[in-house]
């Protein structure tokens, strides 16, 4: 009989726990980390206004795949919790559209629970309304297809996310049930919706009267969902590993920003800088947001000068909702 | 089919169930050197882990069959798409069956389980009496009570892990999943337990490498069945099923090792201390499997 040695035992650990910690990475696939703050904006020089949408497609419909799937999200280097997300990114694929496109969005979903797409802004039927009642949503391991329209009133920017993941009876009042309501976005599973106007785009599909478009999501990650401290983000991300972001002197430059709560305000200041709504021209010292309210506003980024951006809502900026404004020669 | 999915889906068996169950079935030799007034203990920590186990899965499945009604609530047309075997029951049954049907599948698999195990026991039983092996991978020698019991926890653990490679296979098999290596730990550590479950049992007995392979296939071997069933036949009606029969199946080990420990298991605090000391181990390290 062969009997189980000490040293054969002991040996067979060894090798064993070898295996376990060095091969993953060779083979299975890794998440993305937040390797500090990432320079967002100018980042070289560049003849044409760069955008997060880069050029739009004239295509009139749009076809978007997204896998809702559980994650291990880094919101700074060394600091991380169980998310749930869309295609294994927080915020996730922002979608971009011009006035008249038509949205196809298929959510696969790889999640134990039910799953869906909820887009504000754009028309749908309610079978693609991405709500509990409507029954819009991806099972488990299934799928569903959702179509919607950009019309004239969806111009601006938008959020979309999941409204039914792990629905309580808590999210139902008289019968309805509330469009935003399950543990979906509070656990990572937004991203933007950004519809351009007929005159807002060139002939190559980039913005007009801008250098720079930039998407900027604030979103909240409480203790039930971390299991531990809170999580005040921009992008999905706590300071030190918030975007950096860099624009040279004299730029334009244009932020989409959606708060997606799901339940915080957030008051977003620029030291130094006033923003200015798009829309309506108001210039505003901050951006003061509720939870899914979004919108287009403007800096003038003026001289050179080393600055920061924080939210002012107490315990916000020591929660990670800050970061470094540059603007450069 | 995809290899390249199809080579992940076994990694994340082998990662998950298969490796921690082995690291925890070399504790063997370690444990052999005890003194032997701590079998008793050791037996009652894998009762303590064996009772986890029936809490997690049974949870499991009472969660799945909540949720089965939601999951066959929506029609497999041109929109939706819907697993195989839910859509049937869509078809079948229409869509307000589910409230019907997640309790009758819990309840059934857990019959199955509880009978199977107990059908299962008997048959060692037979086997052990006409001096017999199983399938030349045992011999009459170590075919013991002690081993008999080895084997009923190694079954019994393997249907669990049948419905924790499910559920690894639901999350993270599609392209464009990323594993985070901190999952991978919380796994290991949660399953290098079962392992020592395993053993316990059988460390006053011999156990050759052949028996000690066979536990550990036995227990972590269908972490990648389910991994791969999670993957590409995955259906919530299915995983009512397994994880009912996981529950089942444990339940009757539970009762098979207090019946094995007889009066000696009342008159020790220590062995009530080894209940807990399972339990508590099993449940903490629960807590790092992220999913």
């Amino acid at each position: 009989m062969n009997e189980v040695r000490p040293g054969f035992a002991l040996a067979a650990v060894v090798a064993l726990l070898a295996f376990m910690v060095i091969t993953p990475g060779w083979f299975l696939p890794q998440p993305a980390t937040a390797s500090g703050s990432l320079l967002a904006g100018h980042l070289g020089e560049h003849d044409a206004p760069e955008s997060d949408c880069g050029p739009v497609s004239d295509d009139p419909i749009k076809r978007v795949t997204l896998v809702a799937q559980a994650t291990v999200w880094e919101v700074a280097p060394g600091e991380s919790f169980p998310a749930w997300s869309f295609n294994g990114v927080i915020p996730g694929p922002v979608i971009c559209l011009r006035e008249g496109d038509t949205l196809v969005v298929t959510l696969e979903n790889r999640l134990p629970t039910i799953a869906s797409f909820h887009a504000h802004g754009l028309a749908r039927e309610p079978s693609s309304d991405g709500t509990f009642l409507t029954e819009s949503y991806a099972v488990p391991g299934g799928s569903y297809t959702y179509t919607l329209q950009a019309d004239s009133t969806s111009v601006g920017t938008w959020a979309y996310h999941d409204a039914v993941a792990e629905l309580d009876e808590g999210a139902f009042i008289d019968g309805l049930s509330l469009p935003e309501s399950g543990e979906g976005i509070e656990r990572g599973m937004f991203g933007a919706i950004i519809v351009y106007g007929e005159d807002e785009l060139d002939a190559d599909g980039l913005p007009v009267g801008y250098d720079h478009e930039l998407v900027l999501i604030e979103a909240e990650f409480e203790a039930e969902v971390t299991a531990g401290p809170v999580y005040m983000t921009i992008n999905g991300r706590i300071a030190p590993a918030t975007p950096h972001y860099q624009f040279q002197a004299g730029e334009t430059v244009r932020f989409r920003i959606i708060n997606v709560g799901p339940n915080a305000n957030h008051n977003l200041w620029v030291s130094g800088l006033d923003w200015r709504q798009t829309q309506s021209g108001e210039h505003v010292d901050s951006v003061l947001f509720g939870a899914l309210e979004f919108g287009d506003f403007t800096l003038e980024v003026g001289e050179p000068r080393e600055t920061r951006y924080v939210c002012s809502i107490e315990g916000h900026e020591a929660a990670g909702m800050h970061g470094l404004f540059s603007v450069i020669e | 089919m995809d290899l390249n999915l199809f080579g992940i889906g076994i990694l994340l068996g082998v990662y998950v169930g298969v490796v921690p169950v082995y690291l925890g079935l070399f504790s063997l030799p370690l444990l052999q050197r005890l003194r032997r007034e701590w079998l008793d203990f050791l037996v009652c920590l894998t009762l303590g882990i064996m009772l986890f186990l029936f809490v997690d899965v049974a949870g499991e499945a009472l969660e799945a069959a909540d949720k089965l009604p939601a999951a066959i609530a929506v029609p497999a047309d041109g929109q939706a798409s819907v697993p195989a075997l839910d859509k049937l029951l869509y078809d079948l049954f229409g869509a307000g069956s589910g409230t019907i049907l997640g309790p009758l599948f819990m309840l059934t698999g857990f019959a199955l389980g509880v009978l199977g195990l107990v059908e299962f026991g008997r048959r060692l039983d037979r086997l052990r009496e006409a001096g017999g092996s199983w399938g030349g991978l045992l011999n009459p020698a170590t075919l013991s009570p002690q081993m008999q019991l080895a084997l009923l926890v190694s079954l019994g653990i393997g249907l669990h892990n049948l419905g924790e490679g499910l559920a690894v296979g639901v999350a993270y098999g599609s392209q464009s999943f990323a594993l985070a290596t901190v999952l991978i730990f919380g796994f290991a550590v949660h399953n290098v337990s079962e392992g020592i479950a395993i053993v316990s049992p059988v460390s006053r007995s011999q156990v050759d490498l052949r028996t000690l392979a066979l536990l550990g296939m036995l227990a972590g071997g269908p972490t990648v069945i389910g991994t791969l069933i999670g993957i590409y036949i995955f259906s919530n009606a299915l995983s009512i099923i397994f994880f009912a029969i996981a529950a089942g199946a444990i339940l009757y080990v539970v009762i098979e090792i207090t019946a094995s420990l007889g009066d000696r298991f009342r008159n020790s605090h220590l062995n009530y201390l080894g209940i807990m000391a399972g339990f508590t181990v099993m449940y903490l390290t629960s807590l790092l499997v992220l999913l």
